[in-house]
């Protein structure tokens, strides 16, 4: 810590309360934050419009959300701006504060990344946490388990929600903010006020859907993260949480995607031409794409539900002129997109990771992108098919089908280059290789089950039921979680200097990786047996299957917990320091020193050849650095 | 010759378990919902040729993957398997067979699936071609399904309009659901018919079926519809049934009797119900 | 900085987060309500008969939301906010309910009709009922595995008390009986839409326990 501090020219911070309590920092932002959201209630619920004054909660959740943001400094630029002085140069406010940047707001891509990472990683636990509560109620036959009945659903919601912000982000949020802008040899993020932005919409988002256990009697919310108007109209005060805390989590998508979209259109590097752009930078174009356009009508519907719980609009409410199935429409055509925003992420990591071990060019770059931008374009086409039972025109149904099954073409190109990667390659069979062949294997079982569900007929006894449980955790656990792994242990080495253990990592792929199959594949069977989702009742005969997957459940909650533990181990602990590129990859980012300088290219590089030369004796280098190297030997204090 | 036996070897373990695993889907596993109405067999049949297509194309992709991984893997890998050349970048024959490959195999589960589909509710018929073909006769006996926080309740217009708890259909006459909610979204999934509809307030969905066998019912709500929708189940002694013509007579007579008096109290009946109050309570 | 410095900071961190887990999960368990067992009482030829003796009151302050409808159930001489009872399997119950709360209507008035119980009609104040207009219950206790449905009628406008928060002015009271089976745990609500102030009348009490629903634990 020390060391890299010196190195990177942190100065040590000393503790006043003067500083902790009168200038703009976390600290006063979320004194300001509760205070103006505390004010703002009190006075949304003088309306009385509702039972609970959901009109108070909703006006104290947005106004104490702006009043945290401004006072953490989101707004000084602008008003800098607004009074004609000069923007603040975000070189100079780009220079190292030492810990206190991580909670702030900082304008280095980098420690967004970090900050973004650790967040993610932290909801991902307490979202595996009430997994494992879940699974502790269907221990037990016809709701006989802890939780009563409308505790149980929260705690479903809960999970789901949460699980759907980490899925949102963690790839694209940590390692996209991270690596993006050096993949493709840029000083900084297009945005990187945004940037900041849009993570702290993230804990922000969190906490006031988390805070919807405690609102009104019991709390809760009672509609999974579907949260399907009329019922999400209905629910108690608790349902106002979440319809924010999962609004923010949409626009803070949407931002991340304009941001980093802007970045790889117009900052790469000189001679970064689009076929030398490594596939991770192409599999965020395909994302972002989607994550900046989808997200906003998510926010949208969220608002108008809001409306309709507030002051009694009727958007979604059959009686008084509106419409369920419109909610269900709106909320599809964010969600399909949305799952492509998770998946296609892992696609990149896959495809970034595999030339490295395999040693060899990824076969068919060209195709790898024209499925992944494919994937990318008819995600748009195909929402309906999640609402085939609930009376959409009988006449758009063949058509949602063919579109759902056409996508698993350019998504089974995915698997081609793959394949076509392994052939006569020269094999390291190191851990972030291991966990990208297993999302292949996970995303394999996920993509073939889906086009089960997209067959109309079939879809009627399957839809709701828990073979949509099994298929959508095959596609997100199995392959952007796992695709998680892969890149934690791929890029670990580059964001924090230390490498990953390989043994607790070997221990926890083989855990991870047949404890997550044991756990999801019997899930296609209870589905096929009737049992439906969100519901803690289910029938005597499926007893002896749940307690199956609950116990598998556990043990690969387990193998989490071996995961985390490596990573605070060798992040912490451990002394020995990673070599520069351990992996000997040609991308950019591992060109550069560990750690990367704050304005990563002190000297921009003039790129001259494909990320994937490997194998080829006669190959050049990547880029051709000016005199002396990427970065001014010796290392200066910036 | 020596590179051609790394795509046979692989190739006839893909044959032998793709074999072994379609034989297993087409004749011994039981794969439900069953066989009881022509909805249900078409998803029975419909989960073998899917079971049958996405193994085998899975089964490829794990073993070719499997033996890649493992051949290329060793340290002492065959010297013939030197580095690649261009191939290694890509291989135009090869993408093309492989994008043709998925395409036919999308299409043809995409044409199963639409004939199937206009099989079950050809609009311009007013009774299903495959319940037609099954012998139903072209007047539907219409079932009102009435999805309410939490339990559905059934009408039979034809009959008086009474209601009651208690889901009873004969076989071997075409069952028309007309399915609506009077509050929130429900989703009426009867499991033995094959039969999965939503009920939505104001809006009157309709689904067939036509019964081939007497069976039980189990009749569950598949939507998240509030605190007890677990529990907006017709299970065990409240399970729905499906009768033979006899028997389901004898049912009408007692349900009349029983739930006849009732009628005056009900509204007329109607595809979709806006009772008082409309909404915010009393 | 040094090796047990560094584990000193962890550890204490990993123990935070599990203390905070722990609570949580407490935090959850609270709301698992204890049930409250009905009485029994023998009578002289020894057949054990099991009695529950509930109200139903309008908007006064019983339970921790003041302002919403609920049931109690009568124990030891006092009226207590409780909807989870435990009566005995195999056997027959005796229902006493005293109905406090004004007339709501029915959202389907199929609920109307009494279902389910010993000889198929219930007792309103000594007057045996088997269908009501249903303009005029104010509750009812159904449970929907047993088949048993029975409408609650509400005291009309003209008897309503000016004194809301005194429960013991005019009440309807109804009796009935109803048998148990074998031994599970089931869920009992109200149907009809009485919640004021939330769409359809559905939500807030009638989709809390402790309200206007909860279990019947069979034993």
């Amino acid at each position: 810590m020390s060391q890299t501090a010196i190195a990177s020219g942190r100065a040590p911070v000393r503790f006043s309360p003067r500083r902790l309590f009168l200038t703009q920092n976390l600290v006063t932002a979320c004194i300001v934050g509760i205070i103006s959201g505390l004010v703002a209630y009190w006075i949304g619920a003088q309306l009385e419009t509702t039972d609970f004054g959901d009109a108070g909660i909703l006006l104290g959740y947005l106004v104490g959300a702006a009043g945290f943001l401004i006072t953490l400094g989101f707004a000084n630029d602008l008003i800098m701006r607004l009074r004609g002085r000069p923007s603040a140069s975000i070189v100079k406010e780009a220079e190292v504060k030492g810990w206190t940047e991580f909670f702030g707001i900082s304008l280095d891509h980098k420690v967004v990344g970090i900050q973004f990472g650790v967040a993610v990683v932290l909801m991902f636990f307490l979202a595996g946490f009430q997994a494992m509560m879940i699974r502790t109620e269907l221990l037990y036959p016809n709701g006989g388990g802890p939780w009563p009945a409308g505790q149980y659903t929260t705690l479903v919601g809960l999970h789901g929600l949460l699980m759907m912000f980490v899925a949102t982000l963690v790839i694209i949020g940590a390692f996209g903010n991270y690596f993006i802008p050096i993949m493709i040899g840029a000083k900084r993020m297009a945005f990187p006020r945004l940037e900041s932005f849009a993570f702290w919409l993230v804990p922000l988002g969190a906490l006031i859907m988390y805070s919807t256990i405690f609102a009104g009697f019991g709390g809760g919310f009672p509609t999974g993260w579907f949260l399907y108007a009329p019922l999400s109209v209905e629910a108690r005060a608790g349902m106002d949480g979440a319809i924010v805390g999962f609004a923010f989590i949409g626009i803070a998508a949407a931002i991340a995607g304009i941001n980093l979209l802007t970045t790889i259109f117009v900052m790469r590097a000189p001679g970064m031409s689009w076929s030398r752009m490594p596939i991770f930078a192409w599999s965020m174009v395909a994302v972002e794409f989607l994550s900046a356009l989808a997200p906003p009508v998510l926010a949208c519907t969220l608002m108008l539900v809001g409306f309709d719980r507030a002051v009694h609009s009727s958007f979604f409410e059959a009686a008084g002129g509106g419409s369920g199935l419109l909610y269900q429409e709106m909320f599809w055509f964010f969600g399909h997109p949305e799952v492509y925003i998770f998946i296609l992420p892992a696609f990149g990591v896959v495809l970034e990771i595999l030339p490295v071990f395999a040693r060899k060019p990824l076969f068919g770059y060209r195709l790898a992108v024209a499925g992944m931008l494919g994937v990318s374009l008819m995600s748009w086409f195909v929402w309906n098919h999640h609402i085939f039972t609930s009376g959409i025109a009988p006449g758009l149904r063949p058509f949602f089908m063919t579109a759902t099954e056409l996508i698993s073409i350019p998504t089974g190109v995915i698997f081609l280059n793959m394949l076509g990667t392994l052939w006569k390659a020269n094999l390291r069979v190191k851990l972030p290789l291991l966990f990208a062949l297993a999302v292949m294997f996970n995303f394999l079982i996920g993509g073939l089950t889906g086009v089960f569900l997209s067959d109309v007929p079939l879809n009627v006894t399957l839809h709701d039921s828990f073979f949509v449980i099994g298929h959508f955790h095959y596609t997100i656990v199995g392959g952007e979680i796992f695709a998680l792994y892969a890149a934690s242990y791929f890029w670990f080495p580059k964001l924090t200097g230390k490498m990953l253990n390989a043994r607790l990592g070997k221990l926890h792929f083989w855990t991870a990786f047949i404890f997550f199959n044991t756990t999801f594949l019997p899930m296609f069977a209870a589905g096929y047996l009737g049992q439906v989702r969100r519901s803690p009742n289910y029938a005597f005969a499926l007893h002896g299957i749940n307690v199956w997957i609950t116990v598998n459940g556990f043990l690969f909650g387990l193998s989490n917990l071996i995961w985390l533990v490596n990573m605070i181990y060798s992040w912490v602990f451990q002394k020995e320091r990673a070599p520069v590129n351990p992996w000997e990859a040609r991308s950019l980012e591992w060109q550069l020193p560990t750690p990367i300088p704050a304005d990563n290219f002190p000297r921009i590089p003039t790129i001259v050849s494909g990320p994937y030369e490997y194998g080829d004796g006669a190959s050049r280098p990547i880029a051709e650095w000016p005199e002396g190297g990427p970065v001014p030997a010796p290392l200066p204090a910036v | 010759m020596t590179t051609r036996r790394h795509f046979v070897i692989p190739g006839l373990i893909v044959a032998a378990l793709s074999l072994i695993w379609d034989l297993l889907v087409a004749l011994v596993l039981h794969i439900p919902p069953g066989y009881a109405t022509t909805t249900a067999a078409d998803q029975t049949v419909t989960s073998q040729v899917f079971a049958i297509i996405a193994g085998d194309a899975g089964m490829a992709v794990v073993v070719f993957g499997l033996y890649f991984t493992l051949l290329f893997g060793r340290h002492d890998r065959p010297a013939e398997m030197g580095l690649p050349g261009r191939a290694a970048r890509s291989n135009v024959p090869l993408q093309a067979a492989w994008i043709g490959a998925s395409v036919v195999l999308v299409m043809f589960a995409a044409g199963f699936g639409v004939v199937e589909l206009e099989g079950q509710t050809a609009p311009a018929l007013v009774v299903p071609a495959q319940a037609l073909a099954a012998g139903a006769q072209k007047d539907p006996l219409i079932v009102q399904v009435i999805g309410q926080q939490w339990q559905f309740t059934y009408r039979y217009p034809q009959y008086g309009g009474f209601e009651t708890q208690q889901l009873r259909i004969p076989t071997g006459r075409l069952i028309q659901f007309d399915v609506t909610s009077l509050d929130v979204t429900h989703s009426f999934w009867a499991y033995q018919l094959g039969i999965k509809i939503d009920a939505n307030q104001g809006v009157n969905n309709v689904g067939y079926t036509y019964v081939t066998k007497p069976t039980v019912i189990d009749v569950r709500c598949g939507e998240l519809c509030g605190l007890w929708h677990g529990y907006m189940t017709n299970v065990g002694s409240q399970a729905g049934e499906a009768l033979t013509p006899s028997a389901f007579a004898s049912w009408l007579s007692y349900a009349k009797a029983v739930y006849g008096p009732e009628e005056k109290n009900l509204p007329k009946f109607a595809l979709t119900y806006y009772p008082e109050p409309l909404q915010y309570g009393s | 900085m040094s090796t047990g410095r560094k584990l000193l900071i962890v550890v204490s961190s990993l123990l935070v987060g599990a203390v905070a887990l722990g609570v949580y999960v407490v935090f959850w368990l609270s709301y698992n309500p204890q049930s409250i067992t009905a009485p029994t009482s023998t009578n002289s030829s020894g057949q054990v008969s099991t009695h529950l003796f509930l109200a139903t009151t309008g908007s006064i302050d019983y339970g921790t939301h003041p302002d919403w409808v609920a049931y109690l159930i009568r124990q030891d001489g006092k009226w207590v906010s409780s909807t989870v009872w435990q009566v005995p399997a195999h056997s027959t119950i005796h229902v006493t309910i005293w109905e406090y709360d004004s007339q709501t209507g029915l959202r389907n008035p199929f609920i109307s009709m009494v279902r389910g119980t010993v000889g198929g009609v219930v007792e309103e104040n000594g007057k045996a009922i088997k269908y009501m207009n249903p303009n005029f219950p104010a509750h009812s206790f159904s449970v929907p595995d047993l088949g048993l449905n029975v409408p609650l009628e509400g005291i009309t406008q003209a008897s309503y008390p000016a004194d809301l928060t005194n429960p013991h002015n005019t009440h309807v009271t109804i009796t009935f009986s109803f048998k148990t089976g074998a031994p599970e745990t089931v869920q009992w609500q109200c149907f009809v839409p009485c919640a004021a102030g939330y769409l359809y009348g559905n939500g807030g009490p009638m989709q809390t326990i402790g309200y206007m629903d909860g279990y019947l634990k069979i034993v």
